[in-house]
């Protein structure tokens, strides 16, 4: 169930209803209307992923046990592997399985040998490497004796299947996520309008413009050997607007919804094109995902202490093929590992911890500069992310510098120049709201007054029915 | 929860107003809906000639030579109609009126337009057929793209000075045909679009039925769409076995009559200069007689 589309207009009000109708029944109660929400809600793309889900479930909240009571280190270490080969292991098979077939069997016949490839039909379960990271980092803290294992099996399953941040994030941790499963939630007014606006955000940002930013990148994309280099720079400019716009629209639904129903998820997207280099970029953007490779990746590998460039280089290819099983995504996190490198070097990284232009209207020349040269260098990375293939990357990236910059007009082929021109203003309206709003959590996070928040609330609500785009999938799906 | 509950309930009425205010502002302002308002409440008219289409037709017949030729003419064509449209349009106005003496349909094939085509224009759906109770029929879903139309009223010039007269789109704003011809020419309509169309017979029914003279054209278009055939007439047997013909005037010689820099209006659309050349070929070349 997609949350923009007309089935989850009327799934959320029935479940809210529901959910704070049994609050006088108690939490268990609470808990299994989530529960069984999460699996409808899931269930509705195919009933059969079910069964994927229920198995990391079931197995992860046995193993958490195992491992809890267990002292001898290294049979804890055993309990810990099996979760790993279960949870990695479905991935593996289902996102990954056909990606490592193909290429062994072209590796062998390069080398002359011929073997017949196998292939599983196989669909990717939506959202399987969301729930995955969710449910290992569980077990991992158990092994790490960082929280103990849960002992409501209704609670921790409403935790990992918690239908909000189910298919796409944020990817939350079980020391912030689980307990809050355990108390019977009551209805807070603050939050629930705060959650609603967050809802009517990332709604805009997702229908207005990423679905509007996509028509334009699909056709550049789709003809990029006959454009000019300048519509290719603009085509990797619009994907980045797009996918920022998708997925943080996508988190900013989450977390809104979520506090609907009293929880609170952990802020995902942190006004990321503000970013001043590489390393504050990388704090700012799908925050859940790149602090759990810092957690379990980066700083088990030796962090900063020891091999700092092996491991970034580590954590960046890893994060790639966690997109997807493709070549392009390696690159794509090859070329931010490459960004990312000299901050690192000149121990820059955590330079710009707090926010641009701090109690300013308007940034510095250098900050908009460091901005603009930072947002480029991201925009450059994501032409890997877009790209169909390793060949049109690089045919993509060899265009942009071999066709003549200026030889078609400023405009995409074949759009209608109106829409174009109403989606560069959308896009101005959210830079604008965004930098305005870049010290709180999300871009509608207001303390006006009432009839300024009405008539925002309307702006945004008919700009998301008249001038919404056509494409209506989330990018981030896929993964 | 009760404040919260008031809040989404004044949110949801608000919207529906914010709905209301939106459908009211089309009707009155969108030259489509407008139209087809203002076709709506004809009663007993007795016009010579109906215009039907889509908006190649809606801009692309001069309506003033039809009144200096002593015809008693209205362009009923819409942007983005269908010929299912067409068809329903045309029940409806023979309901409430008396039949023309002839039909002009103006009909683009150019880009293969589905001329069986289930698609309804909204604000003819809205009118005329009957409403379902469903999400998709409120205003600002519906009608959706007039919300985009409107705007453009709002901030061109050029679509505020657009006039609609007896039903023509009447604009002088020049957008030049840069486009080229087609490497390969096609010197062949394929005439089983015609033959296999459905409304198009549907159309031809009811003309017969009302002893109404029909006259089918291909639209002119840019140089990127035409083609070599010949302007015909080109004869076919309809879906009912009847013999009917259309002409080809997207024709790559009969194109020439136009200037690509200042007779169109953009994407195969004649402005008014293009529309009265073209209107004046038809009946110099008496393919409008009755």
């Amino acid at each position: 169930m997609f949350f923009n589309s007309i089935d989850f207009a009327v799934f959320l009000p029935v479940v809210f209803a529901i959910y704070w109708f049994t609050q006088r029944y108690g939490l268990l109660y609470q808990n299994i209307v989530l529960l069984s929400a999460s699996y409808i809600f899931y269930g509705w793309w195919d009933w059969k992923f079910l069964s994927l889900i229920t198995i990391s479930i079931v197995s992860d909240y046995f193993i958490a046990h195992k491992i809890h009571n267990e002292s001898v280190k290294h049979k804890r270490k055993k309990w810990l592997w099996l979760s790993l080969f279960i949870n990695l292991g479905m991935l593996a098979i289902f996102k990954y399985f056909n990606f490592f077939v193909d290429n062994f069997v072209e590796a062998f016949q390069f080398f002359g040998a011929n073997i017949n490839s196998v292939s599983l039909k196989i669909i990717l379960p939506v959202g399987i490497s969301f729930y995955t990271f969710q449910t290992l980092s569980y077990t991992i803290d158990i092994y790490r004796e960082k929280i103990k294992p849960s002992n409501n099996f209704i609670a921790f399953a409403s935790f990992v299947s918690f239908f909000p941040q189910l298919v796409a994030g944020p990817i939350e941790r079980a020391s912030h996520l689980l307990p809050q499963f355990s108390i019977l939630h009551k209805f807070d007014y603050h939050k629930a309008v705060d959650g609603s606006r967050q809802i009517l955000w990332g709604m805009f940002k997702k229908v207005v413009i990423a679905d509007n930013c996509a028509e334009y990148v699909n056709v550049i994309f789709a003809q990029s050997d006959q454009l000019s280099g300048f519509i290719l720079v603009l085509g990797a400019i619009f994907f980045g607007i797009q996918i920022y716009c998708d997925f943080s629209g996508y988190s900013d639904i989450a977390i809104g919804t979520a506090r609907l129903f009293g929880f609170d998820l952990k802020q995902n997207f942190a006004f990321p094109y503000f970013s001043r280099n590489v390393g504050e970029f990388w704090r700012r953007w799908h925050i859940s995902l790149t602090s759990w490779f810092r957690d379990y990746l980066y700083i088990p590998l030796g962090g900063s202490r020891s091999n700092t460039i092996r491991n970034i280089f580590i954590i960046f290819i890893v994060s790639g093929f966690w997109h997807g099983a493709n070549w392009t995504f390696f690159m794509w996190g090859l070329t931010n590992a490459l960004f990312f490198l000299p901050s690192i070097l000149m121990k820059q990284n955590r330079k710009y911890l707090d926010v641009v232009a701090q109690g300013k209207y308007l940034p510095s020349p250098k900050e908009v500069i460091l901005m603009l040269t930072t947002f480029g260098l991201i925009s450059f990375s994501w032409i890997f992310f877009r790209a169909e293939n390793l060949s049109h990357a690089l045919l993509y990236v060899h265009n942009i510098f071999t066709i003549d910059f200026f030889n078609h007009s400023f405009i995409p082929p074949d759009i209608n120049i109106f829409k174009y021109a109403l989606t560069l203003f959308f896009i101005l309206v959210l830079l604008i709201i965004e930098w305005l709003q870049r010290h709180k959590q999300h871009g509608l996070e207001l303390k006006n007054n009432q009839i300024t928040n009405w008539a925002i609330y309307l702006s945004l609500t008919s700009a998301i029915f008249l001038f919404g785009g056509g494409e209506h999938q989330f990018i981030y799906f896929q993964f | 929860m009760k404040k919260f509950l008031i809040k989404i309930l004044i949110f949801a009425l608000l919207f529906g107003l914010s709905n209301l205010v939106f459908l009211k502002l089309i009707q009155k302002y969108d030259w489509n809906f407008s139209k087809l308002m203002e076709m709506d409440a004809f009663e007993d008219r007795e016009f010579d000639c109906l215009i039907i289409g889509n908006s190649l037709a809606f801009d692309g017949f001069d309506m003033t030579q039809f009144e200096e030729n002593g015809i008693n003419a209205y362009n009923c064509a819409i942007a983005g109609a269908s010929i299912k449209t067409n068809l329903i349009q045309l029940e409806n106005y023979l309901n409430q009126n008396k039949a023309p003496k002839f039909i002009i349909h103006g009909l683009s094939s150019y880009r293969n337009t589905d001329f069986n085509s289930e698609i309804v224009f909204p604000a003819v759906d809205y009118l005329y057929v009957d409403s379902k109770l469903s999400y998709r029929e409120l205003p600002m879903i519906k009608f959706k793209w007039m919300g985009a139309e409107l705007l453009k009223k709002v901030v061109s010039k050029d679509h505020r000075n657009a006039k609609i007269y007896r039903g023509q789109l009447r604009t002088v704003k020049m957008i030049p045909d840069k486009s080229q011809l087609p490497k390969n020419l096609l010197t062949q309509i394929d005439l089983g679009r015609y033959e296999n169309a459905i409304y198009l017979a549907s159309i031809d029914s009811i003309c017969l039925e009302h002893n109404i003279k029909l006259i089918s054209i291909e639209m002119p278009a840019y140089f990127e769409c035409q083609n070599a055939a010949p302007i015909g007439p080109i004869y076919y047997k309809n879906s009912n076995g009847i013999k009917r013909s259309f002409y080809n005037l997207n024709n790559v010689e009969f194109c020439k009559l136009f200037n690509p820099t200042s007779d169109w209006l953009g994407d195969s659309h004649l402005n008014l200069y293009g529309s009265q050349k073209f209107t004046k070929y038809l009946f110099d070349n008496k393919i409008v007689s009755y």
